[in-house]
């Protein structure tokens, strides 16, 4: 448990407003003592990490402007307090080499970004549940509502 | 020579034209050779052997003329005798002997009995000869003799031509008698003078050929006769035999080149066989043989070596003799085989011939039709002949390229004035007024091995060629632009188009979670409903740059010459809203004219213009500098901002399409720009390059190539916002 009384707490990473708005709307209604938390881009979220508790998983969009989700991955991880940081990418981007790029850096899961609301609220359960491992678990795969180790 | 002029000259008996031509050429090619040879001898050996030659043939000459003479006086004593063994003998039977006789020598003209009358027995023999078939038959003269007897020619056969000369007394013409007395004396037969024949003697009397007469003298039968008295006494008559000189020396097997004529002792020839054409009897040169014995008047044969026959003797030897063996071979073996082979030779030389003269005038033909010019090149690289083709490739005839250099046509590069080898692989040739033509040569030696052989060479415009490899070459970069575009088109779809999409997919759903059927919509569900309508908007506006980007094509078509001003100008219309709401200030210098597409170029310079007014730093009046200068043999324009600036670290990514360097929320850009203004630039064949500090403001640079000197610039109308 929280300060504030919430059981885990979920920072997501992603620039688009609309995009944050949707996964938060997806928390009240599937975790709604998960404390949901939005950092628009790299400073953001690195003063975020770096400045107060870790949160249990971190939502990473791959694709932001500036320095983008990659190489945000790669400074969590140099720090001491991320490496056994769960992160979680997500991407709209289906191309493997994505994936590779990604695992190779230590992401703990790689997600394709649903379509539909329900999708998304079964993308919140499942991280929520901590089921897709922590670190050294490897590269748990989620695609929609199937969750394959 | 032109086609048909050839095509012509084969209309005729080809191949009789052709085996004339080439015994011609053989005979040429011989007599060039033999006299190259002789020039070899000595002169004096030369002559030598022309004498002892000369002396040869004359001698033979001489030995066949007595051969030939004794034939005669054999035919004579032959008669001679026939008459002696019966005195009675009628002219019936003469007549019979004579036509036996003659048949075994044609050159004899006639035979004759001449029979011995002394002066009292005139008229009885006159009237004899009457009573046995001569009627009309007369002495003639009549009038007194030489002496106390008379010679009357009683036969003559055939009395066809000789009847005229029955009854003549040969006494009366003393050279005749002088014969008849020789003959009667040597017991032999003899020759007369020169003299005109009876069967001659009615001819114009510039015209009579010269004759002579053999006697032969017939003794009555039983007498002795072994002193001249004994055969003065027992002669009764003589055989008489004309003949004419030229029969005689017509029988003669005379060398070529070699005249032989016959005199009467006093310089006079009376008859001739002339064999070269430069006899003269009278040179001094001739060779003169002494007739035998027998002969009266000492007739000669006299015989003079035309030059021909001077030639004919070198021909013997040395050399001259092996070419005059082979010659013979070849003219023989030709005789030969027409002779032998028949029609059928003869049909298989006209096919021969026929193939032959087709295949050259195909070859010609070919030749001249070829696409490549051909060239013989001797192994200096001399041109020792060229093709009709010389004038379409070279623009030069084709004999002007006789004796030159193959160098002076050959050319390493379209531009460098060095020669080139024929190994460079590309090469081009020289054209007479002076452009390049790109050519592929083929060398091919005529003697292979033969250090010194000459080549053919053969020479190709590639120029069609080398535009469709470029053409092809063009097309491969296009379609390999194309696709990468494709595949950055697909790669983009996934990445950045499904982002929104999410968005849509996700907002739809949740409205249709949070609102079933009955549910009013409250303000939460129309803040979805715009965030859904945003999210559609960015796509749409996604799409219809990616189109944009994609139609960029290397349209050569619409490339010109191009103001850059007239360029710039119309991107600020169409920037107008923009500028104006941002107070930007757009400075712009001196602008060249330059080789581009205007749509484009107004597309490059709008982008840039509105990226720098879009990412300017708030705390500052944008200001935006257009200028150009020139760097060597390019233009570079600049479009400067004063702007927020972008990291080094980040510059890489602004020119990828929808990299961004700026979030959303602060810029609203698509990234789709400076992708587009690099493609133009791309397409332009010049570079994009950005130079920018943050905080301090940002410079973009692009390379144009400046229009060609003496093109006009389009007038720029209606450059429309894309």
């Amino acid at each position: 448990m929280t300060a504030d009384g919430a059981d885990k707490v979920v920072l997501l990473v992603d620039d688009d407003p609309a995009w944050g708005r949707l996964t938060g709307e997806a928390f009240t209604e599937v975790a709604p003592h998960v404390r949901f938390e939005v950092a628009v881009d790299a400073a953001a979220a690195m003063a975020r990490l770096a400045g107060g508790p870790a949160p249990d998983v971190v939502l990473l969009d791959l694709n932001l402007p500036g320095t983008d989700g990659r190489e945000i991955l790669r400074q969590i991880r140099d720090c001491p307090w991320g490496r056994d940081l769960d992160v979680v990418v997500l991407s709209a981007s289906v191309a493997a080499s994505d994936r590779e790029h990604v695992a190779a850096l230590g992401a703990d899961a790689y997600l394709n970004k649903p379509f539909t609301f329900a999708e998304l609220c079964d993308l919140v359960r499942t991280v929520t549940s901590g089921s897709f491992g922590g670190p050294g678990g490897g590269v748990a795969e989620v695609d929609g509502n199937r969750t394959r180790r | 020579m032109s086609t048909d002029a050839r095509a012509g000259s084969h209309t005729g008996p080809a191949w009789t034209r052709s085996v004339g031509w080439l015994a011609f050429l053989a005979v040429v090619l011989a007599g060039v050779g033999a006299t190259v040879a002789a020039q070899r001898y000595e002169r004096g050996v030369h002559d030598r052997e022309l004498r002892e030659r000369v002396d040869l043939v004359a001698r033979g000459l001489g030995d066949e003329m007595t051969a030939l003479l004794e034939t005669e006086f054999s035919a004579a004593a032959a008669t001679a005798a026939a008459v002696s063994a019966d005195p009675g003998l009628d002219r019936a039977s003469f007549s019979r002997f004579a036509t036996g006789m003659r048949a075994q020598l044609p050159s004899l003209l006639g035979i004759g009995y001449v029979r011995r009358v002394p002066e009292g027995d005139l008229e009885s023999l006159v009237a004899t000869m009457r009573r046995t078939g001569a009627p009309d038959f007369d002495v003639a003269p009549a009038g007194p003799t030489s002496g106390p007897e008379h010679a009357i020619l009683v036969y003559n056969e055939p009395a066809a031509s000789l009847r005229a000369s029955w009854g003549a007394d040969l006494r009366t013409d003393p050279d005749a008698a002088a014969a008849l007395d020789r003959a009667t004396a040597s017991g032999r037969p003899v020759l007369t003078r020169r003299l005109v024949l009876f069967v001659d003697r009615s001819l114009p009397a510039g015209e009579q050929p010269a004759g002579y007469v053999v006697y032969a003298p017939v003794y009555a039968p039983g007498a002795a006769l072994d002193t001249l008295e004994q055969r003065r006494e027992a002669v009764v008559g003589w055989a008489n035999l004309p003949f004419r000189a030229q029969d005689l020396l017509d029988q003669l097997e005379v060398p070529d080149g070699f005249s032989v004529a016959l005199d009467d002792g006093l310089g006079d020839t009376f008859a001739a066989v002339i064999g070269g054409a430069d006899a003269d009897f009278r040179s001094g040169d001739e060779t003169v043989i002494g007739l035998p014995a027998g002969l009266d008047g000492g007739w000669n044969l006299e015989m003079v070596p035309g030059s021909e026959f001077s030639a004919a003797l070198t021909d013997r030897s040395g050399f001259a003799v092996a070419i005059g063996l082979a010659l013979t071979a070849l003219l023989s073996g030709l005789v030969a085989l027409l002779a032998s082979g028949g029609r059928r030779w003869t049909r298989a030389a006209e096919r021969a011939t026929r193939t032959l003269a087709e295949s050259e005038q195909q070859l010609r033909a070919t030749i001249s039709a070829a696409p490549d010019l051909l060239l013989v090149v001797d192994h200096d690289g001399r041109i020792v002949s060229a093709s009709e083709r010389a004038r379409q490739l070279l623009g030069v005839e084709p004999r002007a390229l006789v004796g030159r250099s193959v160098e002076d046509i050959t050319r390493a590069s379209p531009s460098s004035d060095a020669p080139g080898g024929l190994d460079d692989g590309e090469l081009w040739a020289r054209r007479d007024d002076g452009a390049r033509v790109p050519v592929e040569v083929t060398s091919s030696p005529l003697r292979p091995g033969d250090p010194v052989t000459p080549s053919i060479l053969i020479v190709r415009d590639v120029t069609v060629r080398r535009q469709a490899q470029e053409s092809l070459a063009a097309h491969a970069r296009d379609l390999e632009r194309s696709n990468r575009d494709l595949e950055e088109f697909a790669s983009i779809a996934a990445h950045d188009l499904s982002e929104p999409l999410t968005v849509v997919g996700g907002y739809a759903d949740l409205l249709q979670q949070r609102y079933p059927p009955g549910q009013p919509l409250d303000e939460d569900a129309v803040v979805f409903l715009d965030t859904i309508t945003a999210a559609v908007q960015r796509m749409s506006a996604l799409l219809r740059g990616l189109l944009r980007v994609s139609r960029l094509r290397a349209d050569t078509q619409h490339l010109g010459p191009v103001e850059l001003r007239s360029v710039v100008d119309a991107a600020l219309a169409n920037l107008e809203a923009a500028v104006r709401e941002s107070g930007a200030v757009v400075d712009v210098g001196d602008l060249p004219t330059v080789w581009g597409d205007a749509e484009h170029l107004v597309q490059l310079v709008q982008n840039l213009v509105a990226n720098a007014i879009r990412y300017r730093d708030p705390s500052r009046h944008p200001v935006v500098t257009i200028t150009a200068v020139r760097a060597g043999p390019s233009w570079e324009v600049s479009v400067a901002d004063n702007g927020i600036g972008i990291a080094a670290e980040h510059q890489d990514r602004v020119f990828t399409m929808f990299g961004r360097v700026h979030s959303e929320r602060e810029k609203p850009g698509l990234g789709i720009g400076l992708a587009l203004c690099r493609r133009v630039v791309d397409l332009h064949g010049g570079e994009l390059r950005l130079a920018s500090e943050p905080g301090v403001g940002s410079t973009f640079t692009f390379t144009l190539q400046p229009a060609p000197t003496g093109s006009t610039s389009p007038i720029l109308s209606e450059v429309s916002e894309p």
